[in-house]
């Protein structure tokens, strides 16, 4: 009689699939074109031009940060200010964040089914739980964006519709475009070191990038008539060739790394405030980017010493790190116009600011949380957001929801991110795609029964914009 | 690295060489590799140019050294028209059209 584990596969089977599908970027055998259904009433409000989505890698802890209790576990030094009688920040841990909380939402009744890194960042990527049968066919949800909004591409644009900063160190690395043709995987940029390689002297160079572009053409179309053709990875390296070229050929392209030391100052020189400063100069290029996923590290993950000044990453260091970009990005958002007369470029730019979980409310023997999926908080701004609205609501330690704060009974979970990011961008996230390569409908967000009463349904979550 | 499918030590290995956008761009646009087909501070390209080789045996060092093989008839009328233009702008051109070939990124 076989037993459970001689039809479970094995390890090294797992990591195989695995390693094809969340490394791979394209299918050998692409579906197109896509069969598009829509299932019908889902109503995208369409109140975003771009998004920046914000993955604090690693989960920030939601009861020290935007859903604050106060417990024995409480520093004496936070400096908190009450805003509102549900709305109390650590001045000292949010230096400016504090006063800007009228432009953000907070929802603080997420779920997540995750509790290590692997699986939830492999979902906030993706918007769904990993299934590693057929995870390799499974695009990131940029990707979708990439494809849904390829048709509103202008003429002049170059830039990919969907870009991200440090991606390939999240923790399941940058998933590609799955069952989506390779032009849909995001250009990945890591703010530490592209502003080095992609700097230096651009004048003249123009005519020489043209000059040796057209002399690898030459050759490249020499050899394939004489030798044989590399198949589709040959057809991939033009398409990328060709796409690669015209971006370095824009104008628009090295404005990007324009950042002046007001700028470093203001955002922070590391890796999260170069990776938002890219993201604003990015916007302000407008070359046909729409949708720019940061990775922020992992410099969340406080499994000991929380508040421990000692260490180099506790949450005198991490927050008051990560305030300074958000800020920044947030008031310089707000301070440009956008394409619409009256509106600035914020109203028109969704921020989302999410990490894969929370962490347990109660500490650790070495002061620090651990990993804990029945609530934390994400944060959005911008796009139709109505600001210092609060959605959702958790117990006296912030371990337990106790308020779903939206239309549907039981919490909202990062796929319900994913339909809110569609919906503001005008997407209509009830769609599905039939003829995918293995055959299984993939829908743009899922209803998934999660056992007992637990559900994850598939809808926006609208109270952010009503 | 990372633009080059080196692993993060975290994540699986990745199934092979695959080339993207950003790839592309650094191979074609980056300061390392514009310095390394710079016929200067004593390149191999810098070496070639000045050495007493004709352009013919040039392209074929180029070739030899950079994908391991002789270049067709048609690949050395393509480079022979580069090199005679300007001996060192066509030899740095060449090197970074083979650094930027499919066979060099995708076999090497």
């Amino acid at each position: 009689m076989a037993r459970v584990k001689d039809i479970l596969p094995t390890r090294r089977e797992v990591l195989r699939w695995g390693g094809l599908a969340l490394a791979g970027t394209s299918l050998d055998h692409l579906v197109w074109p896509i069969e598009i259904h829509a299932n019908g009433n889902s109503e995208p409000r369409g109140t975003a031009r771009n998004c920046i989505f914000i993955e604090m890698g690693g989960a920030i802890s939601p009861m020290d940060c935007w859903d604050f209790k106060e417990t024995r576990y409480t520093p004496k030094d936070l400096d908190m200010v009450q805003l509102k009688s549900d709305l109390a920040i650590s001045r000292t841990l949010f230096p400016e964040l504090h006063k800007e909380m009228d432009k953000v939402a907070l929802v603080r009744s997420m779920r997540a089914p995750e509790l290590i890194h692997f699986n939830g960042q492999y979902h906030t990527q993706t918007g769904r739980a990993l299934n590693v049968a057929i995870a390799r066919e499974i695009p990131s949800f940029g990707s979708i964006i990439s494809y849904e909004l390829e048709a509103q591409r202008r003429e002049t644009d170059t830039f990919p519709t969907f870009m991200s900063t440090q991606l390939t160190r999240a923790r399941a690395g940058s998933i590609g475009a799955g069952f989506l043709p390779t032009r849909f995987t995001g250009l990945d940029l890591d703010p530490t070191t592209v502003f080095e390689s992609f700097a230096g002297d651009t004048q003249g160079s123009k005519e020489l990038l043209e000059e040796r572009f057209r002399l690898l053409n030459a050759l490249v179309d020499a050899s394939e008539t004489e030798r044989l053709s590399m198949g589709s990875k040959a057809s991939d390296y033009r398409e990328f060739y060709r796409g690669a070229y015209d971006i370095l050929n824009d104008a628009r392209w090295p404005t990007i790394f324009e950042a002046t030391e007001e700028d470093k100052t203001r955002y922070g020189s590391d890796e999260f405030g170069l990776g938002c400063i890219l993201a604003r100069n990015i916007l302000d290029a407008d070359a046909g980017t729409r949708f720019i996923y940061i990775y922020d590290g992992d410099h969340w993950d406080h499994h000991s010493g929380i508040f421990d000044r000692k260490k180099k990453w506790n949450h005198y260091t991490t927050c008051p790190r990560f305030d300074k970009g958000l800020v920044s990005l947030l008031q310089d958002l707000e301070a440009r116009p956008g394409t619409a007369s009256g509106k600035t470029m914020l109203d028109e730019t969704l921020i989302v600011t999410t990490s894969e979980f929370g962490r347990t409310p109660e500490m650790n023997p070495v002061a620090g949380r651990d990993h804990w999926r029945q609530a934390y908080t994400s944060l959005f701004a911008g796009g139709g957001v109505v600001g210092g609205r609060i959605i959702g609501a958790t117990n006296e330690d912030g371990g337990e929801c106790i308020d779903y704060g939206w239309q549907h009974e039981g919490q909202p979970f990062m796929d319900s991110i994913v339909a809110t990011i569609y919906s503001a961008l005008g997407i209509d996230w009830r769609k599905s795609v039939k003829n995918t390569p293995s055959g299984r409908e993939y829908r743009y967000v899922d209803t998934v029964a999660l056992g007992g009463s637990e559900m994850m349904f598939d809808d926006e979550i609208a109270e952010l914009f009503v | 690295m990372l633009a080059f499918s080196q692993t993060n030590r975290m994540t699986p290995m990745p199934v092979g060489n695959k080339v993207s956008t950003l790839q592309a761009m650094l191979m074609m646009q980056s300061s390392v590799v514009g310095r390394r087909v710079a016929a200067e501070e004593d390149s191999r390209v810098d070496r070639l140019v000045n050495s007493d080789a004709t352009n013919d045996e040039l392209i074929e060092e180029l070739y030899l050294a950079t994908l391991a093989r002789w270049p067709s008839d048609g690949e050395s009328e393509v480079a022979s028209k580069a090199v005679s233009q300007d001996r060192a702008a066509g030899a740095s051109n060449l090197q970074w059209a083979l650094l930027n070939s499919p066979e060099f990124l995708l076999n090497h």
